[in-house]
């Protein structure tokens, strides 16, 4: 079978028990558990409105919005899955009408659950707006 | 058969149908014209979503919550490839938070461009009532009275008929 010339790469991982997506291309890699970072860390309780079930435990991505890297910190580091067109769907107006941005471009359906495909450029640009700089990860 | 008495034949029979309309709505105006509802239950009282605006009914199936959201919204789900939006009823009309019962059940509403979930304890039956919608009760919280439509006696219970508009555009 020929591959899907449109399907989207896409990193699953789950933070504070919901199921996420970001474009593989968006994503710098993932980091080691005991690596130190110096980038800036994204606070998911601020920008999402979701906390990591374990704080301790997680795992972190480390993401390229732009030309600047920032990191992620998730409960668990899931799979990279390709989605084709047939798998993707926009987000209900009645949901995003009711989101403050564009954070979340639209889902996948995996099976019964949805996916819910996130833009990192605009949890960027939230965190600037908020001034929620949270400043540099410690290691 | 001769002409004239086909013609007095048609007539008669016009006339009779006309009678029979009139008969009809006359028996309209006496009982109430016909509201056909989807009975659901939420915390032991009744509410009806108008019929012909109920596209179907579902066992609820995973629902993914949306964050930065108001609460009144659950998230959405996947139903056979459409992704649709869950509303909790029990929380638009201020009657606490939707649990996840067995009996529970999805109501999919139709709206023009869009279909929505709404998740209610259970759905009862499809029924159809005679009578006159009431405004709702003055003792109801304005929170409910705002979704409804009015109030009809059914049985021995007051259903409250959901204003589906309404909910859908709530603002928060």
């Amino acid at each position: 079978m020929m591959a899907d010339p449109l399907a989207l790469e896409v990193l699953c991982f789950r933070l504070g028990g919901i199921l996420w997506g970001i474009e593989a291309e968006q994503v710098d890699r993932i980091a080691r558990p005991e690596e130190t970072l110096d980038d800036p860390l994204l606070d998911p309780a601020r920008v999402l409105g979701v906390a990591p079930r374990d704080s301790t435990s997680g795992q972190r991505l480390l993401l390229r919005p732009g030309a600047a890297r920032v990191v992620l910190p998730v409960d668990e580091i899931l799979d990279l899955v390709s989605l084709s067109t047939n798998d993707l769907a926009a987000l209900p107006p009645l949901i995003a009408g009711a989101l403050p941005d564009e954070r979340i471009w639209g889902v996948g359906k995996m099976g019964d659950e949805v996916l819910l495909l996130l833009d990192v450029a605009t949890l960027c640009g939230a965190k600037t707006q908020a001034g929620d700089m949270a400043g540099r990860e410690e290691g | 058969m001769v002409a004239g008495e086909e013609t007095s034949g048609a007539e008669r029979r016009a006339a009779l149908l006309r009678q029979a309309d009139e008969a009809a709505q006359a028996q309209e105006a006496r009982d109430g014209a016909a509201i056909h509802l989807l009975l659901v239950a939420l915390r032991g009282e009744h509410y009806g979503f108008p019929l012909d605006r109920v596209r179907e009914v579902v066992k609820p199936a995973p629902i993914t919550p949306v964050p930065s959201i108001p609460e009144h919204i659950l998230g959405v789900m996947n139903l056979r490839g459409e992704i649709l939006p869950v509303l909790d009823l029990k929380r638009l009309l201020g009657l606490g938070a939707g649990a996840a019962d067995p009996q529970g059940r999805i109501v999919i509403v139709k709206s023009p461009g869009m279909a929505v979930g709404f998740l209610a304890d259970s759905v009862e039956d499809a029924i159809e009532v005679r009578g006159t919608l009431e405004p709702p009760l003055a003792t109801l919280p304005e929170r409910q009275a705002q979704y409804l439509q009015g109030q009809i006696a059914y049985e021995d219970r007051l259903v409250g008929v959901l204003d589906v508009e309404t909910l859908l555009h709530r603002r928060e």
